[in-house]
């Protein structure tokens, strides 16, 4: 067997937001971090930040990945910018940096096969599952991808793959009220436990034919209830009527399964 | 577009003698084409345009290729006597427009008479 190549993150097509927020003022950065970190990860990063030049490498905090750090939060460590809120800013993106290393380092060990995506194959020619799976092939059944994800029985260990399926109602619609009638449809994604038994923050997720994203945690990439709309190809191109009006694809009725399957080996 | 694995090779112009349990039903190929669904963007319950559907997981409706086909009503027992009436121009009515994927046409119970 040849070589597998592998995605390198520094050419990662994490996808930018569409239209980037004004920079807040300090106050409502923080919370805007809180609200996305939660409580007890901001109050240990802002202890440790406030902390001063010290060095957050050894951080423990598995609440927040680099990809999910708001905006607000990354615009505080712009390079031009100074003072105690940039620094802050930096520290954080750091910290989550040294963590997401430290997670990939137990996926590479634990269970290589997870260890970012193989790249050779053509993003036209596998699905969610078939990156979730590593088999990447495009398996496209709701009900047998439902049932594959169902029969997980492992237990949060290290090494064993998370896997995350949703499944939901689905219909596209416009801004002036057009909308077409509801289909079922699903996504998937699948992570390592690191060493410590904690969730695995380098998960990767690919929509249809799109392109695969990442990493993030688990559940972040969980299907958001409304977004714009893009063409099931790897251009992943963004989608409208005929008369230029936006089209987004709107989800609801979720429905979630988590379970633990053994690692499928090397 | 790939051509699927087991999918038996032919060409526009040619016809298929197809196993149909005991006996062999003849196709026309007419040509490959994709295909692809379209979906009903209505306001107010009244269709308005076709769009794209534009999925997540599940797999988009017609995959890979299809072929555009006139399936003839006829049975024979074999595919040299469906080829015997092909040449003679004896297959008798067919019916025209008829979509199916390539893959369905396996090359294991398939035959192309040129």
């Amino acid at each position: 067997m040849g070589v597998r190549l592998r995605h390198e993150r520094e050419a990662d097509t994490e996808r930018k937001p569409e239209h980037p927020r004004p920079a807040p003022p300090s106050g409502a950065a923080l919370l805007a971090l809180q609200r996305s970190a939660g409580n007890q990860a901001v109050g240990r990063l802002l202890r440790q930040a406030a902390a001063g030049p010290g060095d957050l490498r050894e951080l423990m905090v598995d609440s927040i990945a680099p990809g999910e750090i708001p905006a607000e939060v990354a615009q505080l460590s712009a390079p031009e910018q100074a003072g105690p809120e940039a620094e802050l800013g930096r520290k954080l993106a750091r910290s989550a940096q040294a963590r997401l290393q430290r997670k990939e380092a137990d996926t590479l060990e634990l269970c290589p096969r997870y260890w970012r995506y193989e790249t050779p194959h053509d993003f036209a020619s596998y699905n969610c599952a078939g990156l979730a799976w590593r088999t990447y092939d495009f398996r496209g059944d709701l009900a047998a991808e439902r049932s594959a994800a169902s029969s997980g029985s492992g237990t949060q260990s290290p090494g064993a793959v998370k896997h995350w399926f949703w499944e939901y109602d689905l219909h596209l619609e416009t801004d002036d009220g057009r909308r077409t009638p509801k289909s079922h449809d699903f996504h998937t994604v699948a992570g390592v436990v690191d060493k410590a038994s904690a969730d695995p923050d380098d998960v990767y997720s690919k929509n249809g034919r799109r392109p695969v994203y990442g990493p993030r945690t688990g559940p972040g990439w969980k299907p958001p209830t409304r977004d714009r709309a893009t063409s099931n190809d790897p251009s992943d191109t963004p989608a409208s009527t005929d008369d230029g009006a936006p089209l987004y694809k709107v989800r609801s009725n979720f429905k979630e399964i988590v379970k633990l399957h053994a690692c499928p080996g090397p | 577009m790939k051509l699927p694995d087991d999918a038996v090779r032919c060409r526009a112009g040619d016809h298929l003698a197809v196993r149909d349990g005991d006996g062999w039903q003849l196709f026309a190929v007419e040509d490959f084409v994709a295909a692809r669904r379209l979906v009903t963007l209505l306001r107010d319950d009244e269709p308005v345009e076709l769009v794209d559907e534009l999925p997540d997981g599940v797999a988009p409706a017609y995959e890979g290729p299809q072929l555009l086909l006139t399936a003839y009503a006829r049975r024979f027992e074999s595919p040299e006597a469906a080829s015997a009436a092909l040449a003679a121009g004896e297959l008798g009515e067919g019916v025209p427009g008829v979509l199916r994927p390539l893959a369905g046409f396996p090359s294991a119970s398939t035959q192309v008479l040129r």
